[in-house]
């Protein structure tokens, strides 16, 4: 090989060497769809501000591989074709390597098909049931499926009963606002109480527009429940608690809700170990994140609390576990690949070890309950075992 | 016992709120012809900006007059900067501003001050224990405040210049303009008390509830008690929402589930096969 050929062989590696160098993204670029107007909102701001929480402390903290996160940000204005919109253009930018966030059940059903057909792969806290079972290529759920979560529910009672706060044979009420996700947490509920003996004394529901929810009191208090199964919004605590006030239910009836109330401010309105709530996402008073969460929300000027924030902190640490994994070089498919086998205990954030399966594409292995005590969210008893359904 | 005592006070509660609600609804529909679809979001609006005045303020009494104040303020710009410029217009383009209008409410409210649940301290938590159940004071003073301000508003309209002149100019705004009547300074008087009306309705809901955007869902509910009443009637729309009240809370009680909107929007439908006018109102003539 003579000199000109050998000069030529080192110019050409060269070349292709600083092109990898130039052409290597300097930050992971990851899209974001929030309802960030409209219905979905309730939980579409928060989880937004627990993913801006989580990544501004990743960012501060020096990256992923030495390398930032950019997330962009699409408001899917509470409409499944707004975010399908938003999914079609955030798919199109090739540098970004996953859709994260779709915190409607409504805006997640429209941008599945797409994902699963273009295999960009989606974390999202809102995967409709029939998104999960079976398990689509690239949609992933970052939360505890709707009927899990009622299992889960019906068998933290046990604990209550071991407490001594429930009879042995409990007589449970159910009361939830009409919508699809609260169907399934209800079939969760029923099912399980079933299963394990107890009684459903009371099964009621009530319309979101209506706001009086007296009448569905009165016929729960009419059959003196020991324990409650209550799906309500954040924002419905105030109702709640008059109104079985005014109905004669004592407020210290045990309360098991949903995630979304696994909040201070939500459960801080009921007496000291009264409403439980579940929770994937081990953030609260005692846990190892606990400091660092709250630095990361001060950080971006929001208050770490609500079941949502956790959920967008969460899902940002599922990406953050992925990119460990996937590496300075991670692209689209190596991170759909990575974010497939992923097994990792989030630095602590989950309950349990938190992996997604060729079988299920909900991670959690492990639900913790929270309640207020003396006006902080503490957990209650050992981490439930669940197995997503 | 305690039954008939919850579901009474409940019965109370919702015809009160329904009834303040609807009395600023007619006062629009009597004195300017607009059936507006605003009302319900402008009872969350002035909640909220109550719960900001008492967070601000403190104590009960005063953040109320600054919110009464406030909102009234609010509904003459409301006029001046929007509806004057649909004077003259038809009746039908009248109401779909007010339906838009809605919707821009509802934005502003949460871009302002987020989707979270805003708590009014009561000034009242006096309650009447019976048996297992109780009913609050502050249902009490809900219905005095309704009684007063229905009164006020009947002998505003039906004794006073003004109150005459506002029903001319729902009854012909042409007319009114040729025979000398302040058109636009009347129409924004009536939006300044509708407007404040409805903030005193949200203050009064906020006993029940935390008040949030989905309290605007109020006024699903009490327009049809108003249409089923009759619009143009002050009486009309309190026997109206009283009636839904009942309606609503004993067939949710007897049928469960949200048995009670349906139940309601139905009676609705048939009133308005029936009766269009609905229960007290009048028939009202148009010109061809």
């Amino acid at each position: 090989m003579g000199i000109v050929q050998r000069t030529s062989i080192v110019a050409v590696a060269c070349v292709i060497l600083a092109t990898q160098v130039w052409a290597a993204d300097p930050e992971y670029k990851l899209g974001a769809i929030a309802a960030l107007v409209g219905v979905g909102s309730y939980t579409g701001r928060p989880m937004m501000d627990g993913m801006n929480a989580a990544i501004a402390g990743i960012n501060a903290r020096g990256g992923i591989n030495g390398k930032k996160i950019n997330l962009v940000i699409r408001d899917d204005q509470s409409t499944g074709n707004v975010a399908l919109a938003n999914a079609r253009e955030l798919i199109a930018d090739k540098q970004i390597l996953s859709i994260i966030g779709v915190n409607s059940s409504l805006s997640a059903a429209a941008v599945g098909p797409l994902v699963e057909s273009t295999q960009m792969p989606m974390i999202s806290d809102a995967v409709p049931q029939n998104l999960l079972n079976p398990p689509r290529t690239g949609i992933f759920m970052a939360n505890v499926s709707f009927a899990t979560q009622g299992i889960a529910g019906v068998q933290f009672i046990k604990s209550l009963i071991e407490a001594g706060k429930a009879p042995s044979s409990p007589k449970v009420a159910i009361l939830r606002y009409d919508s699809p996700a609260t169907q399934s947490w209800h079939e969760g509920v029923v099912n399980e109480a079933k299963a394990l003996g107890f009684t459903v004394v009371a099964d009621e529901v009530y319309a979101l527009t209506g706001s009086d929810i007296s009448p569905q009191v009165v016929r729960i208090a009419n059959a003196r429940p020991d324990v409650m199964m209550t799906y309500s919004l954040l924002t419905q605590g105030s109702l709640l608690k008059s109104t079985f006030a005014a109905a004669g239910i004592p407020i210290t009836t045990p309360q098991i809700g949903y995630n979304f109330v696994a909040s201070k401010a939500f459960l801080g309105q009921f007496p000291d170990n009264a409403f439980f709530a579940p929770t994937g996402w081990n953030g609260g008073k005692g846990s190892p994140l606990e400091a660092q969460i709250a630095e990361d929300a001060k950080r971006v000027n929001v208050t770490a609390d609500g079941g949502s924030f956790f959920e967008g902190y969460g899902i940002v640490l599922v990406a953050k576990a992925v990119l460990d994994k996937c590496g300075a070089d991670c692209n689209r498919a190596t991170f759909l690949k990575t974010l497939d086998n992923l097994t990792s205990d989030l630095g602590g954030f989950a309950f349990g070890t938190f992996n997604y399966t060729s079988n299920y594409h909900s991670g959690f292995t492990k639900l913790g309950f929270v309640t207020v005590e003396k006006g902080e969210l503490v957990q209650v008893g050992p981490a439930i075992a669940v197995e997503q359904k | 016992m305690d039954v008939v005592v919850t579901l009474g006070s409940s019965v109370l509660l919702l015809a009160s709120v329904y009834g303040l609600v609807n009395i600023g609804f007619v006062l629009l529909y009597r004195t300017t012809g607009v059936p507006s679809f605003v009302q319900g979001h402008l009872v969350m609006l002035g909640g909220i900006i109550m719960a900001t005045a008492q967070q601000l303020l403190g104590g009960y009494l005063l953040p109320l007059l600054v919110t009464i104040a406030l909102t009234a303020i609010l509904g003459w710009l409301l006029y001046q900067a929007l509806m004057r410029f649909l004077s003259g217009s038809e009746e039908f383009i009248k109401a779909i501003v007010t339906f838009f209008l809605a919707t821009v409410v509802a934005e502003i409210t949460i871009l302002g001050w987020g989707q979270g649940g805003h708590h009014i301290a009561q000034p009242i938590s006096e309650r009447f224990d019976v048996g297992r159940a109780h009913i609050s004071a502050m249902i009490f003073v809900t219905l005095a405040v309704l009684s007063v301000l229905v009164v006020l508003l009947y002998l505003i309209l039906e004794r006073t210049i003004t109150g005459i002149r506002m029903q001319a100019m729902a009854e012909n705004e042409s007319l009114s303009i040729y025979s000398g009547i302040s058109v636009h300074r009347l129409s924004a008087l009536a939006w300044a008390g509708a407007v404040a009306l409805a903030a005193v309705a949200g203050i009064s809901y906020s006993q029940q509830v935390d008040i949030d955007p989905s309290v605007a869902d109020i006024g699903l509910a009490a327009l049809p008690a108003a249409v089923f009443g009759g619009l143009n009637s002050i009486p009309g729309t309190l026997v109206g929402g009283l009636c839904f009240a009942i309606l609503q809370t004993g067939v949710n009680y007897y049928l469960g589930g949200t048995t009670g909107f349906l139940a309601i929007y139905a009676a609705t439908l048939v009133m308005l096969i029936l009766r269009p006018q609905g229960l007290l109102g009048s028939v009202t003539g148009q010109r061809i």
